[in-house]
């Protein structure tokens, strides 16, 4: 049995501003490796460097631990390092132009096709037009026609020269032509004609029959003949577009020799430009297309337009860039991160081609890093799906969300695949990853490695040291001011502080770099030039002022007398429990009244708060256990005939936790020994069934919260709070109460079991059972099995045959 | 010269129509010089006398050189077909007069489709001529296959035959308002004359371009048939002929070989 009365020295893991030797940490080198999270940082390192499909990572931690700046860090330190990635360029696949072609190409190299191509098509429009405009082509084309003409001309003439020895001639009529006899330059009259003896008309139309049918035939020719013209212009078109062509086409192969796809590409852009020379002899206003009440409503034909047909998409380049690619989507949808097809509406259509593929985040990461918070992807339609499928296949196949759910049926583009190298690092709060690995199977599959974030680390003098310069370079990257040693020392002392702990330091940066903005605030207010430590104490002050509006309240009514607490005297059954209220960011204690009944009955304790499903799991866990300790401790060869119950007093709210589970235990005890309890003192911590007192959270707020409510109604030098021993370590109280403690105003009791409780809150000796297994006389455990006992005897008396019926007696009996 | 000369005494233009799209630049043609002298457009679709002669001979038959096929003539036919073409010629002039803002009027005329005729007939001051003749032309059948750079766009360029005659000078007068108005260049072309008429010649046109204060190239022609023209024609890249009705060549030559010869719009002037 063991009661320490805390000292102030205790109370509070003082940082002395006097083990750092710095002025202000402006004098402090950046720091430069990652403090407090050595398994993280191991798991980064080991995660970027293993290079088998499957190893991404998945940063898990509280938010605000420095998960994206580490992973960031690490991933860009191992980037320059990494080989540039190569560019990827999307190009018109002439065969079928509904599945652009992919070329890959060294880093930089697809920027400069794009403009060697741009400038290509540009050279185009000057020397096709001006090649058809030569001489050569004038003459030679002009030539064939020529030849047509006089070939056509010449039949012609045989038909009409033989038509002229007979008197008949060529005539054309609406629809063709005909062969009409002719006097004197005029028809012959169809009157005329019946005039004329019947053998010269019958000369006249045997001659008009020959030769129709030597026209027919000569006509029947002219259409070989055009074609054989057309044919032979054609080729002189093809030969006269191949001359320019292959002029500009070859000094692009001279320039890409080394890459067999592009030096394809070229050969396939030759034949195409050849097939297509008319497309560059159009003027300016035809290249642009339809109009429609003079708006360009888009191409004049189906074909794509020429200026895009030769054009590279150069999707991912790397022309100005210096180390492979950390990116990091901040939006993380399915077409931000898979990448998508654009579509331009003409006269309600919508219309794409291979330039208005889009890349993702994966293609801009390819060859590098991708960074995704976690719960953002899952939260977007398919996106995690899309992503899962990606790693899996190890190549990028860009699909439309209506493809992929077959919503459309309409021909789109499907661009080919690009193969994907790249190292996804997801970031999320830990559940995420935790029910991920449960739930999804092919997570495990591709996330194997796990970055665990820790947000807390040891406090040791080293620690503390380090603490400094992560304090300077967090001012620094915020650009705040510095902060004298004494000011580090308090946000040293806050950072403790806020994890409940004294011997650990917080390793949560995002609440570091708030404490430290609103303790510049303050310092500029002040007109400091260096953040003090009463500058982060005002920061402090001021954080905790903004959001205690409650705990005032409540505060308040206790000093109203609306809620009931005693803070001296002795009553019997009742004990001050201790509860923390929590409100998101901030957590305040306040002094609960919690008051025992017992009378005999089938042993049986009655948690109320349990009763009206007020109390939670943990709550009635420490009720069974009391009730198992007490069964344990008292009477144990016989039934408990005792029918208690137990309450917080003026509590609407649900009660969780199982820290009130000893001050359950000193009401109930003192119930039954029907003895008082000192109302001055509060009680905080949890029972096990032997007796012994358990750690509790909350220790300091459960503390300062009593503190606060006997200080307001004025310091006795009696009142005090009973804590687990175990929670010593963990106290970082406030200086108000640290002096109250010093100056015997107040008092922290920290025990180790119910028996050093007991004492403090009766006065009375515990009791240890005698070599005959009895409690010494006026001891509380004597007190307490004496009622039992009674309670025994009498429900012993009410269940046999004699005691039926006769309660008058057995009550005497007891 | 006389007053008469001048182009602001022109009143009526004709023009005669062929359905077909290489009709349509002597009507636009006639069209524009009529919106610059504030003329009326006469359209004129002539129904070739010689058409309706052969439909009654029944031995014909007709060879159609798209189809390669040929039908058995019929006056009824014949009839119907010209009913169209004169409708669509109809429509077609309809279309470029509501387009330029002139006052039209459209006949149908039967008979031999000469200018002279056609000039008589209608009592017009000018008459733009498009194909009218039923003679069959070689170039009925030119194929358009050869490239040609629509880079190499040639400015409009307008020719005038100048004879000296009175009706002639009112042929320059009229072809100097239309290259104004077009922005076009000028050439006159002169017949093969004697080497001590020609200088006279140009004196006369000299004088007349002086009074509209125009520019304008001389080209004499080399002889008096249709290739002399196309060989000057050629020379000038001639987008529009402007002659006297009366002009010897066009009376010796023959207007129909002239106008195959041309392959563009020629404006007669009476």
């Amino acid at each position: 049995m063991t009661i320490e009365h805390l000292q102030p020295d205790h109370l509070y893991q003082r940082c002395d501003p006097a083990q750092y030797d710095f002025k202000t940490t402006e004098q402090l080198e950046d720091l430069t490796e990652v403090i407090g999270q050595p398994r993280a940082v191991e798991a980064v390192r080991f995660g970027i460097g293993v290079l088998h499909k499957g190893y991404n990572l998945f940063a898990l931690g509280p938010t605000g631990t420095g998960k994206h700046a580490l992973v960031q860090r690490y991933a860009s330190e191992q980037a320059m390092a990494d080989k540039l990635p190569p560019d990827w360029c999307y190009v018109n696949n002439f065969q079928q132009p509904h599945a652009p072609r992919m070329l890959c190409m060294p880093p930089g190299r697809g920027v400069e096709l794009e403009r060697d191509m741009e400038q290509f098509v540009a050279d185009l429009y000057d020397t096709i037009p001006a090649a058809f405009d030569s001489d050569e082509y004038r003459t030679r084309s002009q030539a064939i026609e020529d030849e047509l003409g006089e070939q056509r001309e010449q039949a012609l003439k045989q038909v009409q020269s033989h038509a002229e020895e007979k008197k008949i001639s060529l005539i054309r009529t609406p629809t063709g032509f005909t062969l009409a006899p002719v006097r004197d330059g005029e028809v012959l009259d169809p009157g005329e004609f019946k005039k004329l003896p019947d053998d010269e008309r019958e000369r006249i139309e045997q001659d008009t029959e020959n030769l129709q049918d030597e026209l027919l035939k000569v006509l029947q020719q002219i259409p070989g003949w055009q074609k054989e013209t057309r044919d032979r212009i054609g080729k002189l078109n093809r030969e006269i577009a191949s001359s320019v062509v292959s002029h500009l086409i070859d000094s692009l192969r001279a320039s890409y020799q080394e890459l067999p796809a592009v030096i394809k590409y070229l050969d396939e852009v030759e034949k195409d430009v050849i097939e297509n020379f008319r497309h560059f002899l159009r003027q300016e206003e035809e290249k642009h297309g339809l109009q429609v009440f003079g708006i360009d409503v888009g191409q004049r034909d189906d074909e794509m337009q020429v200026d895009k047909r030769y054009q590279v998409n150069a999707f991912i380049t790397h022309e100005n860039h210096d180390r492979a690619p950390v990116i990091y989507e901040d939006y993380p949808s399915y077409n931000n991160l898979i990448g998508r097809v654009e579509h331009r509406s003409e006269l309600g259509a919508l219309i794409t081609d291979f330039t208005m593929i889009r890349p993702g985040a994966l293609h801009r990461a390819n060859g590098g890093y991708l960074i995704v918070d976690a719960l953002k992807v899952l939260m977007q339609p398919f996106a995690w799906e899309g992503l899962k499928r990606v790693l899996q296949a190890g190549k990028i196949h860009i699909e439309s969300l209506a493809q992929l759910m077959s919503l459309v049926s309409t021909v789109s583009l499907e661009p080919e695949p690009i193969p994907l190298s790249v190292k996804v690092i997801l970031i999320g709060e830990p559940h995420i990853y935790y029910l991920l690995s449960m739930y999804d199977p092919e997570f495990n599959e591709l996330f194997k490695v796990a970055v665990d974030f820790d947000y807390r680390m040891d406090r040791t003098p080293e620690s503390q040291q380090l603490y400094a310069r992560l304090i300077g370079s967090l001012v620094r990257v915020e650009k705040l001011r510095h902060l004298d040693r004494s000011a580090v020392a308090r946000v040293v002392e806050y950072s403790a502080r806020l994890l409940e702990d004294g011997e650990k330091l917080l390793t949560h940066t995002r609440s570091l770099t708030d404490i430290l903005r609103e303790a510049d605030y303050w310092a500029t207010q002040q007109a400091h030039e260096t953040v003090t430590a009463d500058d982060v104490q005002q920061a402090i002050d001021a954080r905790i002022y903004r959001v205690d509006r409650v705990r005032e309240r409540m505060q308040e009514e206790i000093s109203r007398g609306t809620l009931l607490i005693d803070t001296t005297g002795q009553k019997t059954g009742q004990v001050n429990g201790l509860s923390v209220l929590d409100l998101g960011n901030f957590m305040f204690g306040r002094p609960s009244r919690i008051t025992a009944r017992a009378r005999m009955g089938d042993g049986e304790v009655v948690d109320i708060e349990r009763e009206v499903e007020l109390g939670g799991p943990i709550h009635s866990k420490g009720v069974f256990i009391l009730s198992a300790l007490l069964g344990a401790r008292y009477l144990p060869d016989r039934p408990l005939a005792l029918s208690a119950s137990l309450v917080f007093e003026q509590s609407y709210g649900e009660v969780e936790g199982d820290s009130a589970s000893s001050a359950e235990f000193y009401a109930l005890l003192s119930a039954l020994a029907d003895t008082p309890v000192q109302q001055s003192l509060a009680v905080t911590g949890s029972v096990n069934q032997q007796g012994e007192i358990q750690p509790i959270g909350g220790v300091n707020e459960k503390i300062e919260g009593f503190f606060d409510i006997c200080n307001m109604r004025g310091l006795t030098g009696d009142q005090g709070v009973i804590i687990p021993a175990t929670n010593i370590k963990h106290l970082m109280l406030r200086e108000d109460v640290r002096e109250a403690v010093a100056a015997g105003k107040f008092a922290i009791h920290a025990i180790d079991s119910v028996d050093d409780g007991i004492e403090l809150l009766t006065g009375l000796p515990a009791g240890q059972r005698d070599q005959q297994g009895l409690f010494p006389q006026g001891c509380l455990n004597r007190r307490v099995e004496d009622t039992l006992t009674r309670y025994s005897v009498a429900m012993q008396a009410y269940a046999s045959p004699a005691g039926k019926g006769s309660t008058g007696d057995s009550k005497l009996s007891t | 010269m006389t007053p008469a000369t001048e182009p602001s005494t022109i009143r009526r233009i004709a023009v005669t129509l062929d359905a077909s799209e290489s009709g349509r630049p002597p009507l636009e043609t006639a069209a524009r010089l009529a919106a610059i002298l504030g003329a009326e457009l006469e359209g004129v679709f002539v129904e070739d006398i010689n058409l309706i002669r052969l439909s009654g001979l029944p031995f014909l038959r007709e060879v159609r050189p798209w189809s390669i096929a040929d039908e058995q003539i019929s006056s009824q036919r014949m009839q119907r077909e010209l009913r169209t073409l004169a409708r669509r010629a109809e429509q077609m002039l309809e279309r470029v007069a509501r387009e330029t803002g002139v006052p039209w009027s459209f006949q149908v005329w039967q008979g031999r489709p000469e200018a002279t005729s056609l000039l008589k007939a209608f009592g017009a001051d000018i008459l733009s001529l498009g194909r009218v003749s039923t003679r069959v032309s070689s170039r009925m059948f030119a194929t358009a296959r050869r490239i040609t750079p629509q880079s190499r766009k040639t400015d409009a360029s307008i020719s005038v035959l100048f004879s000296g005659s009175e009706q002639a000078a009112r042929a320059v007068a009229t072809a100097c308002s239309l290259a104004r108005e077009m922005g076009a260049r000028l050439t006159v072309m002169l017949p093969a004359s004697p080497a001590q008429a020609m200088p006279v010649l140009k004196e006369q046109a000299l004088a007349i371009l002086k009074r509209h204060a125009q520019l304008a190239r001389f080209v004499e022609l080399a002889g008096t048939d249709a290739q002399s023209l196309r060989q000057a024609s050629d020379t000038a890249t001639m987008s529009i002929l402007i002659a006297e009705a009366e002009h010897p060549l066009l009376q010796q030559a023959g207007l129909d070989q002239c106008l195959d010869a041309l392959f563009c719009p020629v404006l007669l002037v009476r």
